[in-house]
């Protein structure tokens, strides 16, 4: 029954297995893989599940290097005010980042380096440390005392930090006065490192390596805070030493005010905030303990304990003092040499294993053994530990030392050398031979402590410049007027001096205003003027000199916020190409200098100012009224004849050139047409025209006014207005037009003034010769702005010479009088010449003559030497009587206030046979003046003597009437 | 004794009094003349001044009234009375321009020409001669002429009356502020003091003595 069971149960189970094989061929596969390559198993798995070998290996190749990329704990700092003077109070905030604790568990180690204290480790301005001779940088022993807060003889971090530490928890408490004879406040507190929230855990402090990103583990021996001497900040007693020496108030615990106990507070526990009276050159700087988000790779709650600085400069290989690093392998030991007499060795049997020594007279065995550590293969550094490689080589010699030269002739009788290294754990399962296994350890050079840091704290003090926000950028804007300058490219006026604009070109005024300077008063400007034809050229070139900007105001300088000048320039300003510039670019920098050598701040911006050209000016004519019809003088095809009508052009006497006066005077009650060359009827070189009146727009009425409205009603070239003011005040013309062929707007002003019209007889000077046969008495010199002399002629009392005939012209100012008069009633002058009444009528009867084409001059013919002419000339100005018709109907002008005035002046003219004088330093001419003053005294003492004789006369008239006094 | 004017004898004062009231007459018209008589320069004004106020009132009482000027103020006699009233009336002017600076606005209406305060001999020149010519011309006009004119019908109402026509002159020059003030006070205390000598040579030293001294302590007061 038994046998039959068993063969049941066998039978069985191999009918099941060969299922089992047949259903189950992949499982069998991979169970096949498995057993014979593990490599080939995880592929097919990953190929099964779609998985991107070359990604995995990417992401592990970033996982791998993940630990070097984590940020450290750093700290940012902020003063307040940024830029503060001597005196002022300023607080300074730190702000950390990547520390995992909040910010009120932090300890803030503050360090305060006033410019008068100097420590060995402090950088000079070349950048070296002072070294042992830094206390030749004191003036006297009293300085250094005043730096050496501690006592201890010397001046370093210790008391910068007591410095800090002192302004942080005394909070103004009078301590001199304090009785620090007991303390009662029971004050202490006890520091953990990492921060107030790491109590419990295990301390492990660390430093970070800012090139190679690894975090290297130090002692941590002692926090960096300001200790007392011979006290500890953060021991948990702060004893009545302990409160003398840091000014706080033995009867409170806490002196600062913050909520936290003194010793806290000297700890600086939470302090993120330190507030000082700022001196010049003082500077401050903060070390915070706390703990990194990275955690420590200790099988506990740890993290790692790190410290921020405020420039973050303690963490690369220079700062550490010490190299951490695996530089140090590999690591050769041993290469000793033992000696065996009398033993000897034959080769190795085990592969790896040095031969095995056994006794043998004669022979001489000598074992050298050198070992070197080096990193695994495959593995590299983490943190401070690495896995160590030991490889062990063995060089075995046995040499021959008996006497039978049979053997001495094999001499080395064997010299094997044989290396074993320590493997892996996989490798050691995979079979291979190793001596043991490799080890994971600690490959730290040196042992770096906490309170080596404080040598890092020196270099990351900073001044508030440095501290971000005092070299803020100034903000600056910029303006200008007008919105469309138009430059001006004419020649200077005839009568230009250095110094008068050179043209009618606008001026642009530029302002710049700078937002957030310290003081606005200090900021230096600097202005600069490019131009180009391109509205963003990619080079501006050069700036244009100052003295090409015509009447520039100061360019730079202290307070200089506005510049002014001329839109003046002529092509020739702009080599080589010699064209005039469409746009202008104004730069304007400003400069703010930082208290105390600190720097400057500076801001600049520009402007891009679009400028149009144009040589083109405002004319100015009489209009021509007819009863139904205003017109120009001439017609707008005869620029010849318009040009000679032209008005107010001022001639310069020596070169004979017109240009326009800056100011045109006009008469109450004219009509004057003002217009622009607009080129040629088929092809005018204008469009859009607008023209105003004193801002208001000016439009004539209607088509009365010739060619003044175009077909679709809309202003042309030229216009008409009258002349409606008082003498003595003025009109703006001005005159908005586009220009179709540039494109360019141009906007034209002309200013008049309403004159009292004058006449004046003015005698020709000159014969064809170039001789003077008629001139005003010399009166006498005046000097000018330049100091320069000129004759100032009577226009009265003239000299002319005999044998010339004397040409006489009307002249008039504020209007303006025909050249030619058709026919004799035409002119409407009237002379008198030595009491005779002579017109254009009767001048011939009396000898003279009147030339009717050229402006109705007075001829008269000379007499003898000696004798004299006296001369009148009379006209009334008034409106034509077309001209009052076209005020009243237009303007509303009605008769009674039509403009009316007589004009007069009266000349006298001496005959002379000579030549004329010209020269006034003569005695005669001396004497005459000197006369010419006496007369008026002597008429007045003349006219007062008869004054009182006949004032007495008639007293005396009056006593004689009287009847006499009885007695 | 001299007449009572009544409507009765009307004629019989006129001509007992033709030389005070043609006298009177003259002053007006010499004191008109000074203001309206053409003058286009400085030099024609002074000469204007001088020969209205002095020389023709003084051609008048010699050539008309054939008089001496002496008796006109003109003189120095009566220095025994001169001397202590000249004091006492000096010293009196001097303290009503102290009580007129200190309690009106004296102080700041009169004013004086700046280089006047910074120039010693500019002050000098302007107090001997611009204020002496002005000082001595209308104290011997009114102090002199006027007041001797009067103080025979009128006595001591004469100072008042000549008071009263040196204000109505300035009135009518429009010339009645703070800077006039003290020559107003001058033509008081002036006109007593020449009524008391019968000389107005006394009233012009107290007269140009009391103005230096309150120029003098006025620049004192405000440099």
């Amino acid at each position: 029954m038994k046998t039959g069971l068993k063969k049941t149960i066998i039978t069985f189970l191999v009918i099941i297995n060969i299922f089992s094989l047949t259903t189950q061929t992949a499982h069998a596969d991979l169970l096949g893989v498995a057993l014979g390559n593990p490599m080939a198993l995880m592929d097919t798995v990953m190929s099964a599940f779609g998985v991107n070998k070359d990604e995995i290996q990417n992401m592990m190749q970033t996982v791998n290097v993940a630990r070097k990329k984590v940020t450290p704990p750093t700290v940012s700092i902020t003063f307040n005010p940024t830029n503060p003077v001597p005196g002022e109070k300023v607080a300074v905030t730190a702000a950390p980042t990547y520390f995992m604790n909040s910010p009120e568990n932090l300890y803030y180690t503050w360090y305060l380096k006033s410019a008068k204290c100097f420590a060995a480790k402090d950088l000079d301005s070349n950048g070296h440390e002072y070294g042992d001779d830094y206390k030749k940088q004191y003036a006297s022993q009293e300085d250094f005392d005043k730096c050496d807060l501690n006592g201890d003889g010397k001046v370093d971090i210790e008391d910068y930090k007591i410095k800090a530490a002192r302004i942080l928890v005394n909070n103004d408490f009078v301590w001199q006065s304090a009785d620090y004879s007991k303390d009662t406040d029971n004050d202490g507190y006890t520091a953990v490192f990492g921060g107030d929230d790491q109590r419990g855990k295990s301390e492990h402090c660390f430093i970070h390596d800012v090139a190679s990103g690894d975090d290297h583990e130090i002692k941590c021996e002692k926090h960096l805070f300001p200790n007392a001497p011979s006290d500890k900040t953060g021991d948990g007693t702060f004893g009545a030493s302990e409160e003398q020496f840091w000014h706080t108030n033995p009867n409170n615990n806490d002196t600062a005010g913050t909520g936290r106990t003194d010793e806290a507070n000297v700890a600086g526990l939470g302090e993120n905030v330190f507030s000082l009276i700022y001196s010049a050159g003082d500077k401050v700087g903060v070390a915070i303990e706390g703990v990194s988000i990275q955690p420590t790779q200790e099988k506990d709650s740890s993290y790692e304990t790190m410290w921020a600085f405020t420039k973050n400069e303690c963490g690369n290989k220079d700062n550490i003092g010490a190299s951490t690093d695996n530089s140090g392998y590999p690591k050769t030991t041993g290469n000793t040499t033992t000696t065996y007499p009398n033993t000897k060795a034959d080769h190795s049997v085990t592969p790896g294993t040095p031969p095995t020594l056994y006794s043998a007279t004669d022979y001489l065995t000598t074992v050298t053994i050198k070992t070197v550590e080096d990193i695994a293969p495959g593995t590299s550094q983490v943190n401070d530990n690495a896995t160590i490689r030991t490889t062990t080589t063995t060089h075995t010699v046995v040499t021959y030392v008996g006497t039978d030269p049979a053997i001495l002739a094999t001499n080395p009788i064997l010299d094997e050398m044989t290396t074993s290294n320590t493997c892996s754990q996989l490798e050691a399962e995979n079979g291979a031979v190793c001596s043991g296994t490799d080890e994971y350890k600690s490959i730290k050079m040196t042992a770096m402590a906490t309170n080596d840091l404080n040598d890092c704290l020196y270099n990351n003090l900073i001044t508030p410049a440095e501290g971000g926000g005092t070299k803020e950028k100034l903000d600056v804007a910029l303006k200008y007027l007008p919105e469309s300058p138009t430059n001006d490219s004419s020649d200077p006026p005839a009568d230009y001096k250095t110094g008068d604009p050179k043209g009618d070109g606008d001026q642009v005024s530029l302002d710049a205003t700078v937002a957030n300077p310290n003081s606005a008063s200090y900021l230096n400007y600097t202005w600069e003027v490019y131009a180009s034809n391109e509205i963003n050229p990619d080079d501006w070139g050069t700036a244009i000199s100052k003295d090409k900007l015509d009447g520039a105001t100061q360019m730079s300088g202290l307070g200089v916020s506005n510049l002014k000048f001329n839109l003046n320039f002529k092509s020739t300003d702009f080599p080589p190409a010699n064209v005039l510039p469409k746009y202008l670019k104004v730069k304007v920098t400003a400069k703010e200098t930082l208290a105390e050598g600190s720097g400057e701040r500076e801001g600049h911006t520009d402007i891009t100012i679009p400028i149009s050209s144009s040589e083109e000016r405002i004319r100015v004519y009489t209009a021509k009224v007819n009863a139904d019809n205003i017109n120009f003088p001439a017609e707008k095809t005869d620029k010849a004849g318009l040009a000679a009508q032209e008005r107010c052009l001022f001639t310069d006497p020596k070169s004979n050139v017109k240009s326009p006066s800056a100011v045109c005077e006009v008469a109450k009650d004219e009509i004057i047409g003002v217009g622009i060359d607009d080129g040629t009827e088929s092809d005018p070189t204008y469009t859009d025209f607008l023209w105003t009146i004193d801002g208001a727009t000016q439009a004539c009425p209607n088509d009365s006014f010739s060619l003044c409205i175009d077909k679709d009603g809309k202003s042309t070239d030229r216009t008409y207005f009258p002349i409606l003011k008082e003498p003595g005040d003025q009109y703006a013309i001005e005159l908005s037009a586009l220009n179709k062929k540039t494109g360019e707007r141009v906007d034209l002003t002309r200013m008049f003034k309403v004159s009292t019209p004058e006449a004046k007889i003015v005698p020709k000077e000159k014969d064809a010769s170039d001789k003077y046969i008629c001139r005003g008495l010399l009166l006498g010199q005046y000097l000018d702005f330049y100091g320069q002399p000129h004759d100032d002629r009577s226009d009265t009392k003239f000299q002319a010479l005999t044998g010339n005939n004397i040409e006489l012209y009307p002249v008039f100012s504020g209007t303006t009088a025909p050249t030619k008069f058709a026919n004799a009633t035409d002119c409407p002058y009237e002379w008198t010449v030595d009491g005779q009444n002579i017109n254009a009528g009767n001048a011939t009867t009396f000898g003279y003559s009147i030339d009717l084409n050229d402006s109705g001059k007075l001829i008269l013919p000379p007499k003898n030497a000696g004798e004299k002419y006296v001369i009148s000339f009379s006209d009334v100005f008034t409106p034509t009587n077309a001209t009052k018709q076209m005020l009243n109907k237009f303007w509303n002008i009605t008769y009674n206030q039509f403009y009316e005035k007589k004009l007069t002046h009266n000349i006298e003219i001496e005959m002379v046979d000579t030549t004329i004088a010209q020269k006034t330093n003569s005695p005669a001419k001396i004497f005459a003046t000197v006369s010419s003053g006496i007369p008026s005294y002597f008429a007045f003492l003349f006219r007062i003597a008869l004054a009182g004789l006949a004032i007495i006369l008639a007293i005396k008239i009056i006593f004689f009437i009287l009847p006499k006094r009885e007695l | 004794m001299y007449p009572k004017l009544t409507p009765k004898n009307k004629q019989t004062f006129f001509k007992t009094n033709q030389e005070l009231l043609v006298g009177f007459g003259v002053a007006l018209v010499c004191l008109f003349s000074s203001f309206i008589f053409p003058a286009q320069n400085t030099a024609q004004i002074i000469t204007r001044n001088l020969f209205f106020l002095v020389l023709l009132p003084a051609a008048y009482i010699k050539i008309i009234l054939g008089k001496d000027l002496a008796d006109f103020g003109w003189n120095l006699e009566n220095k025994k009375v001169a001397l202590p009233w000249s004091i006492g009336t000096t010293l009196f002017t001097l303290l009503i321009f102290y009580l007129m600076l200190n309690y009106t606005g004296l102080k700041t209406g009169y004013v004086l020409a700046s280089y006047l305060k910074n120039s010693f001999w500019l002050f000098l020149a302007y107090e001997l001669l611009a204020i002496n010519f002005v000082v001595f011309v209308f104290s011997y006009f009114f102090q002199g002429f006027i007041l001797s004119l009067f103080q025979k019908e009128f006595s001591h109402f004469a100072i008042a009356l000549q008071t009263v026509l040196f204000v109505l002159a300035i009135f009518l020059a429009k010339a009645l502020a703070w800077q006039t003030a003290p020559f107003i006070l001058l033509s008081v205390t002036a006109g007593f003091l020449a009524w008391k000598t019968r000389s107005f040579f006394y009233s012009y030293f107290m007269s140009i003595f009391a103005i230096i001294i309150l120029d003098a302590y006025i620049i004192y007061l405000t440099k």
